[in-house]
């Protein structure tokens, strides 16, 4: 026994959350994509923004591992309230995984190299007879090395407010992120909570300049649900909340830095430090209310949500009372629906969904009155998932999903505006061959083509802050692209209930060669992943 | 010494009396498997804090008889299961049915206990306690007993690490006069540890350059033992005795806590936990060897990172312990872990810590620093008697290796120098300009210690007794090298032309620190009827400070300690307690011998451009700080409560108000004197002969310098009064929830009867400005703070899940800093002549105009109240079960981030540590202990 428990042991010592990073990359969007209902019911959902993502391709959930998918309440609106209702089989996974992103074609103020080790575990099961429940803890350690403008953990979102500074050490981060969900059945109805919490920490690495940057992220779900037999519809509401705390700090040194604290496309001023401190904090609360349906009809599993959101940013740089603060204000909606049928006597299981998501808003700076910038983002997403048994040897699997985004950015302070329409369409096809009686091997295939219809300031007429730190992140969403993943999976029963998974999955991304723009990155960016897992089941899915 | 005839007729008279059965209640059960109900034989049932034990059948039944009333834990332990530990109340007759699920991990328990018991006992103690099991401190995030303590009401959260030394105050906050050490350190000092039985010590630590020199390493020399060294990892249990301990615990005046290390049949496993800055592997396990033998081991190795992405500072610590009984003569079946027959227990710690801030030559070129202290200690244990009647002798001798450095470029201007170590006058030279001065401290603390001990249990009179005797035998000394520099470039900062440079030292030629003791004391107990109870443990301590190296030399200093606890339980849910007693501490070895200062005055300074014409005359004197009256520092403890089981809930509620004053607390007591300096006048002092001028003997004139001397003296005293509360309420069971609330409003002052001299700039100012007559001084002066600290525990348990789920909330409340003393300009109580003399003036004649040089403001006291607003933060544990008995924990602390609250006028702000997260993995490393 030993040796399983030393290697465990020690993986935990190397511990180095990628369950963050897969979020915050949804766009606000939590059906926007085949395998989104696996994270549906997180806290964790960024409101009331729309990130930009960066160009990559689809994510493929294997057929190998991923769990059928499942539409509900719970599984498409993230109310607790259903998990009684919804959960009543038990499922757990633990993975280990290592991930390693490189290539010249990102954006300014993304990060150059990354090397992240992530070890999670997942799962389900109901606990007693009226409760289930549902949760997930990951560990991160990742390498970041080639320095990056933006010391602070997500520089892309609706909000301008991003402080960068021209210190560019290699950083480590360290990262958890734990979520729980639990729900029961109370008098007839389904009352439940789910809460989430987000931490990292980054260091400088090797650098004489010494910056540290700390994150929490905690949130909290709470729904309530109720069956109506007469209509066979279950309804529910939910309220969210969300909380960021970050901190950056970068310690006095003799050899200076400067910081440029963005605004959006206004060029900003230079800050110049030497021997004193760089203190920035950034202060998140978000707040929505939903409502959510599901049911289901003509054979089909269905369900819908909507919510109101809203987010309220601070960030200011002292420690006191009242300090002078810039703020960031915004409110969306966002709207989900699913639905899922068996086709073809039940070979074919098809799930259909569409999400939209968007927000507006706008900034203001301590010292001048009015607003300095004002955003409005939206994603739209439409696709849908087909998995089928081609025999008992073969399985397979399809998706297609096509997402626009919109970006649209009014900023007083530049006399700049911006108008991007971003397509992204999505698909992905994988095979499955079992190769023996307990051994089954998974090939698949991602593609996105990425195209948009933009209207951005010319970079090479502005300053040189826009020019660096702006303007390449505008024409690399602006500009074509292709992005295409494959990955192969293999999977082998070790006993009965318990699978053990190992995939690897190559990525690349590369501009279109012909749409050449002066500040647009160039080359390509490569990502390859190694994951093994290993998945126990017990008991029956309720589709 | 008139109480050992008496303590021993005690004994006696309990020996002889009839060994009558006591009275109380009946306790039986069944203990069964919680996962399959099936019966558990074989279990061992033990009531904590008791010599009594039995075993289960074959049907897992047990039962106990004579159980004495009032509260008692069930402690149910068997190979392959996690021990179960359930709280009860006795009644005072008849029979309790208590029936225990034993699980093979603790989380899975319905009943698991990860907070201190507050209504606990220290084995063989009467005096308010918090007692901390294992599973508590498995919840518990924690790299140290640090972690641990926290528990325990009125210890502050700070994050789980090896950062900075870790001391314990118990009911005690931090509050400081400038120059005269804090109530914390004293209180750290004066807080007594026993790990494994025998007390650990930092008497002997002599890693401190004292009040000399600007470069000092960071070492816990000077307060209590730093708590890094003793891994939480590794722990069974904590006593934290918080009240008036019995007189079997001596040198102490603030508390003792009492460590277990975890040790006999242990299932083996393995803990790694993972942070930003702390990495930790920590293995334990142990079996039954032979029939009649158990080993086990522990082994942890823990490094942090002080600073990380800022400095290269770390702190790595390694633990090693090895533990072996051998039992004989013990009864039929008798578990081995029980102590009854003969038993021998040997065991050996190895240990080390290593704290280290290496250069950084880009950043702060030349400084560096480093400490590490490496030791090992070696414990046998020989217990023989019965149940009842047992004679124990325990033998313990430890050595650490300690070796301290720091190292920083110093620039200086040209300074006659001379390394004279004898009194007299010499002809130095000049030494300067920037170089890299480093002191290295190399000490090796020695302690050997030995305790015999009696103990008998019976009946007489009525009541219930459990009598102890016994003596102690401590010696304490240093054998280290010392403290060490390369004398011409000397880490004094202040030279001044009085001051003087410092001089190495050796520690191996001071005199040990030895000691002796005698205790005895008894514990009784009785059911009057009708419920009522009364519990009473009185006892008495001698101890000798020896004026010589060995346990046959004279006195110098002894103490008689009277220790009083009692407790009445009018009724079988209410316990009323108080408690009065005395104790004391040693001093240490640095007060004891505090060294040699040197005076190097400067006769003539002739300093000219050619070396070969330089002239430097200097005058060495030599002062003993030695304080030949130095004595024990004495406390006086006392304190009142009650506890409160609520009727028909699980909620327990206990109130205690403590008052402890400890006197003659030893510190630094400054005293002027002077020195006499000649004046020479100089022959053929023309510059450019390639010759240095003479001097003209004798003298032309004299005049003299004020110094001060540092002496130790028993000049310090620190008072702490306050209260303490506990609530454990009962579980809200529909969401499988409860509150555990802790809480401590403690208000410490420090008084010092030592004289205040102003600022060191100026005083010296004064000595080397012979144009100015006299310097102003000032009266001691006391500095009050108070503190709320209130710890709310929130611990949501899924034990069908394994999972435990605990927010801890701190608020600090009513903070506030004040000083009693005058710090207008009349405050001054007198002046300092330049020959020593201290000239009092009496407050009316303060504003004559002859006094108006000495007329400014006293620097160091607080004008007005510091306050700190009131706050809080929250931490969080999560732990769940992994497949095959494992275990894994994720913790945050600080976990909302929150930076703390900002100053306003009037109230000073918070800085909260920030964020600090992590995982803990516990795996069971195959098999389940035993044969």
């Amino acid at each position: 026994m030993s040796a399983r428990a030393v290697t465990v042991a020690c993986l935990a010592i190397l511990l180095p959350s990628a369950v963050l990073a897969q979020r915050a990359g949804s766009e606000g969007l939590r059906t926007g994509s085949p395998g989104a209902w696996l994270d549906a019911w997180s806290a964790l959902y960024p409101i009331a923004d729309v990130e930009a993502p960066e160009v990559r391709a689809q994510r493929i959930r294997s057929l190998l591992d991923a769990p059928v998918p499942r539409v509900g309440t719970l599984w498409t609106a993230g109310n607790p309230g259903a998990l009684p209702d919804e959960v009543r089989d038990a499922r757990s996974d633990f993975r280990l995984r290592y991930e390693s992103v490189s290539g010249d074609y990102r954006r300014p103020l993304d990060v150059d190299e990354r090397g992240t080790l992530t070890v999670s575990g997942f799962g389900w099961r109901p606990v007693g007879e009226r409760g289930s429940a549902i949760g997930r803890v990951a560990a991160t350690r990742e390498e970041l090395s080639g320095g990056t403008w933006a010391p602070g953990i997500a520089p892309y979102t609706l909000s301008p407010l991003v402080p960068t500074d021209t210190t560019g050490p290699d950083m480590a981060r360290s990262g958890a992120t734990l979520e729980g969900a639990i729900g029961w059945r109370v008098a007839g109805f389904g009352v439940g909570a789910s809460i989430g919490y987000d931490v990292q920490e980054r260091t400088s690495r090797r650098s004489k300049i010494a910056r540290t940057v700390r994150a929490t992220l905690p949130a909290i779900v709470v729904g309530v649900t109720r069956a109506v037999p007469s209509l066979g519809t279950t309804f529910g509401i939910h309220v969210r909340r969300l909380d960021r705390n970050e901190t950056i700090f970068t310690s006095p040194n003799p050899f200076g830095f400067r910081v440029y604290q963005l605004e959006g496309l206004a060029e900003s001023e230079p800050l110049d430090f030497a021997n004193q401190p760089y203190y920035r904090r950034i202060e998140r609360e978000g707040r929505a209310v939903g409502a959510s349906a599901s049911g289901t009809a003509f054979g089909a599993a269905w369900a819908l949500f909507a919510e109101t959101t809203r987010l309220d940013e601070r960030q200011y740089s002292q420690r006191r009372r009242n300090p002078d603060t810039d703020t960031w204000e915004s409110d969306g909606v966002t709207l989900g629906a699913s639905v899922q049928r068996r086709l073809l006597g039940s070979r074919v299981l098809v799930t259909g969904f569409t999400g939209y998501a968007s927000a507006e808003g706008e900034a203001t700076r301590s010292d001048l009155t009015g607003f300095i910038h004002a955003a409005e983002g939206s994603a739209l997403a439409l696709g849908a998932e087909a998995r089928a048994d081609l025999g008992p040897r073969w399985r397979a699997a399809a998706s297609a999903a096509f997402q626009r985004s919109s970006r649209i950015v009014n900023d007083p302070l530049a006399e700049l505006q911006v108008d991007q329409q971003l397509f992204r369409p999505a698909y992905t096809a994988e095979i499955a061959r079992r190769i023996g009686p307990r051994t089954e091997v998974a090939v698949g295939y991602a593609v996105t083509p990425a195209f948009a219809n933009s209207a951005i300031p010319d970079a090479a007429g502005l300053g040189p802050v826009f020019q660096r730190l702006v303007g390449p992140g505008l024409e690399y969403s602006s500009g074509p692209a292709l992005a295409h993943g494959v990955q192969i999976a293999l999977l082998r029963e070790v006993r009965r209930g318990s699978k053990l998974l190992v995939r690897g999955r190559y990525d690349r991304v590369s501009p279109d060669a012909g749409a050449a723009a002066a500040f647009r990155p160039a080359g390509a960016r490569t990502g390859v992943q190694v994951e093994v897992a290993v998945i126990t089941t017990r008991g029956v899915a309720v589709p | 010494m008139r109480l050992l005839p008496v303590a021993l007729a005690l004994l006696g008279a309990l020996t002889a009396a009839d060994a009558q059965t006591p009275r109380g209640a009946r306790l039986t059960g069944t203990v069964t498997d919680a996962e399959s109900n099936l019966p558990v034989p074989g279990a061992v049932i033990e009531l904590e804090g008791v010599n009594r034990w039995t075993q289960t059948d074959t049907l897992g039944r047990f039962a106990l008889t004579g159980v004495l009333p009032g509260p008692q834990t069930l402690r149910v332990r068997r190979v392959g299961y996690a021990e179960s530990r359930v709280p009860f109340v006795a009644p005072t007759e008849g029979t309790l049915t208590l029936d225990v699920r034993l699980a093979r991990v603790a989380l899975k328990l319905e009943r698991v206990t990860v907070t201190a018991d507050p209504t606990g006992r220290a084995r063989g103690e009467l005096g308010t306690a918090s007692v901390v099991d294992r599973e508590a401190i498995a919840n518990q995030t924690a790299a140290s007993l640090q972690g641990v303590l926290e528990l325990t009401p009125g210890v502050p959260l700070s994050p789980p690490g090896l950062d900075g030394v870790q001391q314990i105050s118990l009911r005690t906050i931090p509050v400081s006069i400038p120059g005269e050490g804090s109530g914390g350190s004293i209180g750290s000092f004066g807080t007594l540890i026993v790990l494994d039985g025998v007390p650990l010590s930092n008497n002997a630590n002599l890693q401190s350059t004292g009040p000399r020199g600007e470069l000092s390493p960071m070492t816990s020399a000077g307060g209590g033992v730093d708590l890094r060294l003793i891994p939480a990892s590794t722990l069974e249990r904590v006593e934290v005795i918080r009240g008036i301990p019995s007189a079997r615990y001596g040198d102490l005046t603030q508390g003792a806590i009492i460590v277990d290390t975890r040790a006999g049949i242990v299932r083996p496993e393995l803990l790694g936990r993972y942070d930003a800055r702390t990495v930790e592997l920590s293995a334990v396990g142990g079996r039954q060897l032979f029939d009649n033998q158990l080993g086990s081991g522990t082994f942890d190795v823990a490094r942090t990172r002080l600073a990380p992405g800022f400095r290269d500072d770390e702190v790595t610590r390694l633990t090693a312990n090895l533990a072996h009984r051998a039992a004989w003569r013990r009864d039929p079946g008798a578990p081995l872990e029980a102590p009854a027959g003969i038993t021998l227990d040997s065991r050996i710690d190895i240990f080390q810590l290593l704290q280290d801030t290496p250069e950084q030559p880009e950043v702060r070129p030349g400084y560096a620093s480093r400490s590490r202290d490496n030791g090992v200690r070696v414990l046998e244990r020989l217990r023989i008697g019965t149940g009842s009647r047992r004679l124990e002798a325990t033998g313990s001798l430890s050595l650490t290796r300690q070796r301290s450095s720091v190292q920083s470029l110093l620039l200086r201007g040209a300074l006659p120098f001379t390394d004279r170590i004898t009194e007299g006058r010499s002809t130095g030279k000049f030494i300067g300009g920037q170089f890299l001065s480093r002191v290295e401290l190399e000490g090796e603390p020695w302690l050997a210690f030995a305790r015999v001990e009696g103990i008998a249990e019976g009946a007489l009179g009525g009541f219930t007794h459990t009598a102890r005797i016994g003596t102690e035998l401590r010696r304490e000394w240093n054998a280290g090298a010392g403290y060490q520099f390369a004398i011409e470039f000397p880490p004094q900062v202040s030279f001044n032309g009085v001051n003087g440079f410092d001089r190495p030292r050796r520690y191996d030629d001071i005199a040990p620190l030895v000691t002796s003791s005698l205790y005895a004391d008894d514990r009784i107990q009785r059911t009057l009827g009708r419920g009522v109870a009364v519990e009473l443990q009185a006892g008495a301590r001698l101890d000798v400070l020896h004026d010589g190296s060995t346990w046959a030399s004279g006195s110098r200093d002894a103490v008689l300690q009277p220790r009083l606890n009692a407790q009445l339980s009018p009724v079988s849910w209410i316990r009323l307690r108080g408690g009065f007693g005395r104790t004391a501490k040693t001093p240490s070895l640095a007060q004891l011998s505090p060294g040699l200062q040197y005076y190097d005055i400067v006769n003539v300074n002739w300093y000219t451009n050619d070396p070969v014409e330089r002239l430097a005359v200097l005058t060495t004197f030599i002062r003993d700080l030695e304080n030949p009256q130095l004595g024990f520092t004495k406390a006086r403890k006392a304190e009142a409560g009650i506890e409160i089981d609520v009727p028909r809930t699980d909620a327990t509620v206990t109130l205690v108000r403590f008052d402890d004053r400890v006197t003659d607390a030893v510190s630094r007591n400054r005293r002027p004197d002077f020195l006499i300096r000649d004046r020479f006048q100089l022959s053929d002092s023309t510059i450019g002969t390639g010759q240095p001028p003479t001097i003209i003997e004798p003298p032309f004139a004299q005049d003299t310098i004020p110094i001060l001397l540092d002496r130790p003296g028993n000049v310090f005293d620190l008072e702490s009064r306050g209260w303490e509360v506990t609530a454990l309420l009962p579980e809200i069971a529909a969401i499988r929830t409860k509150v555990e609330l802790q809480g401590a409003w403690i208000e410490s002052s420090v008084r010092t009867d030592a004289l205040d001299f102003g600022p060191f700039n100026r005083f010296s100012d004064f000595q080397v400005d012979p144009a100015r007559p006299r310097t102003p001084y000032w009266e001691g002066y006391t500095r009050t703070a108070q503190r709320g600290l209130l710890t709310a525990r929130v611990i949501h348990h899924q034990a069908p899940l394994g999972l435990i789920l605990t927010g801890t909330f701190q608020f600090s409340f009513d903070e506030e800093a004040r000083d009693i003393g005058a710090t207008d300009t009349l405050a001054f109580a007198g002046y300092l002549t330049r020959d020593g003399q201290l000239v009092p003036v009496s407050a009316a004649q303060r504003l004559d105009p002859q006094f108006a040089d000495l007329r400014g403001p006293r620097v160091g006291l607080l004008a007005a109240p510091d306050a700190r607003a009131d706050d809080w933060f929250m931490s969080l544990q999560v732990a769940k079960t992994l497949p095959y008995d494992g275990k894994v924990s994720f913790y945050a602390f600080n976990v909302l981030d929150r930076v703390g609250k900002y100053a306003v006028a009037g109230v000073g702000g918070r800085l909260h540590p920030p964020v600090r997260f992590g995982l803990e993995l516990t795996m069971p490393l195959g098999g389940r202990g035993g044969r």
